[in-house]
């Protein structure tokens, strides 16, 4: 079903919301269902599918040995991509939104200036003049177009920016552990891919690493030392079974909770119509409180963002802060049982099996 | 190490709107010694369909990374967009030097491009970064050195706008409450204000500047 952005839908859906009232019959702070999957991919070293409402997303981690001259110098951390398929009414906000004129390209004698400094007009001429401006007006439009798409899949660009922040500066995850040797680190490349955007996707994304993490194995090699090169080697392995693997232990990286405004109205997870009014989003990192009675005005926040187009006022914004912290506490024990599950169950590789917890 | 008084006193702060000989629509920054030049130009004619209904803002930077976004949404939501539909409004920021307090430096030189070059705003946007030492101590504009030497001090980022009381980007790290992050939210913001009256002047001296210069 495509969404519709008429104005007038966008008014319903806006007025809805600041009373409380929402298209898919939720709460204001009610989550959409959401199933996890871990291991879906065997050829991958880690993977996880997320689905939360009708988000769906890839996680897939796969991990390459490098070789490097001293593993010491180098700052270690995981490598978050998102890829974001345009589709559908989300094609202006995640792709070009223009299909490249063919008069824009350059033509072959325009090219042939540029890099010969032949004019058509003077081709049999040994004299080389500057290309015209014309064809320089063109190139200084193109360069401009090629600056301006860099900046257009903002959207993937900041979710990769939270994940980073998320699993290499705020979690204390072991990743000293990624060099094996002096000379021989782990690439740990981490994937997301959106298959079908309809809302809430920064939740959705974090989920998805955090459980694809925790089916991430990763191998810690034999390593022999070259005394006539002074550097490290990678052995060959004797034994599978005395093969030595670890695990990041999820449980040191924070809780992250989103909320969002439209107007003076704070709602937790919204769907693909609610996304077309562009609520301004706020995400919170917290520590793991150490019991339930702990409020959430009291929990600890290591990291806050508010963004979005859009101004907040003093009051909303601490609204949104607490907002914020129920939904990262309402998904904590969900991801947990999740994971107990999958940690329990003897996988088939070839069977898809989908669980919801929260219904 | 940087022995300013917490609070109180600043790094020395120089805002020139019209900085370029052609002046309109250029404005330059300097908190310290972070500098930036930006380039406000627009409205353009644009044929997009994203920009059917109001303008597209077409963003670039250079010389830092990680300020893109967060320009886009504060100048997307400062600028009276849809008043220019089916055109496009470019601004460009070059940063000179980075010493510190590159994003509240950026905000508040895109606000004074975006002026001088007649491009209608909702409110003049300001920004301002704080850190708070873990005795208490809050600082206003830490240069780089200087949050480096406090690395378990909290650091707050806002940008606002002033008269219409809104805080358009909010970024806190460092552990703290709720109520915390809406203190030294509300910190920030008073000093974001206190930078109102150097933009209010430096408007008023490129004004009386462009019109002298007109009259020759």
């Amino acid at each position: 079903m495509d969404v519709v952005r008429s104005k007038g839908q966008r008014m319903f859906l806006h007025q809805a919301i600041e009373h409380g009232i929402r298209i898919d019959g939720r709460g204001s702070f009610d989550h959409r269902p959401l199933s996890l999957e871990q291991g879906i991919l065997r050829t991958a070293d880690g993977s996880a599918r997320v689905i939360l409402g009708k988000t769906e997303l890839f996680v897939i981690i796969n991990a390459e040995m490098l070789e490097v001259d001293d593993s010491s110098s180098l700052e270690k951390r995981l490598n978050f991509t998102v890829k974001i398929a345009p589709q559908g009414p989300n094609a202006a906000r995640f792709g070009p939104d223009e299909k490249r004129r063919d008069d824009e390209d350059l033509e072959r004698d325009e090219i042939l200036q540029l890099s010969v400094g032949i004019r058509p007009e003077q081709e049999n001429s040994s004299v080389i003049m500057p290309p015209s401006d014309n064809v320089l007006d063109k190139l200084a439009v193109k360069y401009e177009r090629e600056i301006s798409e860099e900046n257009e899949c903002l959207v993937s660009r900041d979710i990769e920016a939270a994940l980073d922040k998320i699993f290499n500066d705020l979690s204390e995850l072991e990743l000293e552990r990624i060099a094996v040797s002096k000379n021989h680190v782990w690439s740990i490349e981490v994937e997301l891919m959106v298959v079908k955007y309809a809302g809430n996707l920064l939740e959705a994304a974090y989920l998805g690493a955090k459980a694809a993490l925790d089916d991430f194995v990763c191998i810690q090699p034999p390593v022999t030392h070259d005394t006539e090169t002074g550097k490290d080697l990678i052995g060959a392995v004797q034994d599978e079974d005395a093969l030595v693997s670890w695990k990041f232990d999820i449980e040191k990286t924070p809780l992250i909770g989103t909320s969002y405004r439209v107007g003076d109205s704070v709602f937790l997870d919204p769907n693909d119509y609610e996304e077309v009014l562009n609520p301004v989003l706020c995400w919170v990192a917290i520590d793991r409180p150490t019991s339930n009675k702990i409020a959430d005005d009291d929990c600890c926040i290591s990291w806050s963002a508010l963004t979005g187009t859009g101004g907040t006022r003093d009051g909303i914004h601490r609204e949104m802060l607490t907002t914020a912290i129920r939904s990262a506490r309402k998904w904590d024990p969900v991801l947990r049982d999740y994971i107990k599950l999958w940690r329990q169950t003897k996988r088939d590789p070839y069977a898809t099996v989908l669980l919801s917890f929260n219904k | 190490m940087d022995a300013r008084k917490p609070s109180t006193s600043r790094r020395p702060i120089g805002l020139k709107a019209g900085a370029m000989a052609n002046g309109k629509g250029y404005a330059y920054v300097a908190f310290g010694e972070t500098k930036i030049l930006v380039h406000a130009d627009g409205p353009h004619e644009c044929s997009s369909t994203a920009a059917a209904e109001k303008a597209k803002l077409e963003l670039t930077v250079r010389g830092a990374k990680g300020l893109t976004l967060m320009l886009t949404e504060v100048m997307g939501a400062t600028i009276l967009l849809h008043k220019y539909p089916s055109c496009t409004i470019r601004i460009n920021v070059l940063v000179l030097r980075d010493d510190g307090g590159l994003e509240h430096a950026a905000v508040v030189a895109s606000s004074l491009a975006l002026m001088s070059a007649g491009i209608e705003l909702f409110d003049m946007c300001t920004a301002a970064t704080i850190m708070v030492a873990e005795d208490g101590q809050v600082f206003f504009d830490p240069p780089t050195d200087f949050e480096n030497q406090h690395k378990n001090s909290r650091r707050i980022f806002v940008a606002v706008l002033p008269g219409l009381n809104q805080i358009l980007h909010c970024k806190a790290s460092g552990k703290m409450t709720a109520a915390e992050t809406e203190k030294y939210a509300a910190e920030a913001s008073a000093q974001a204000n206190r930078l109102l009256p150097f933009m209010k002047k430096c408007l008023e001296v490129y004004a009386k500047g462009r019109i002298a210069n007109e009259k020759q």
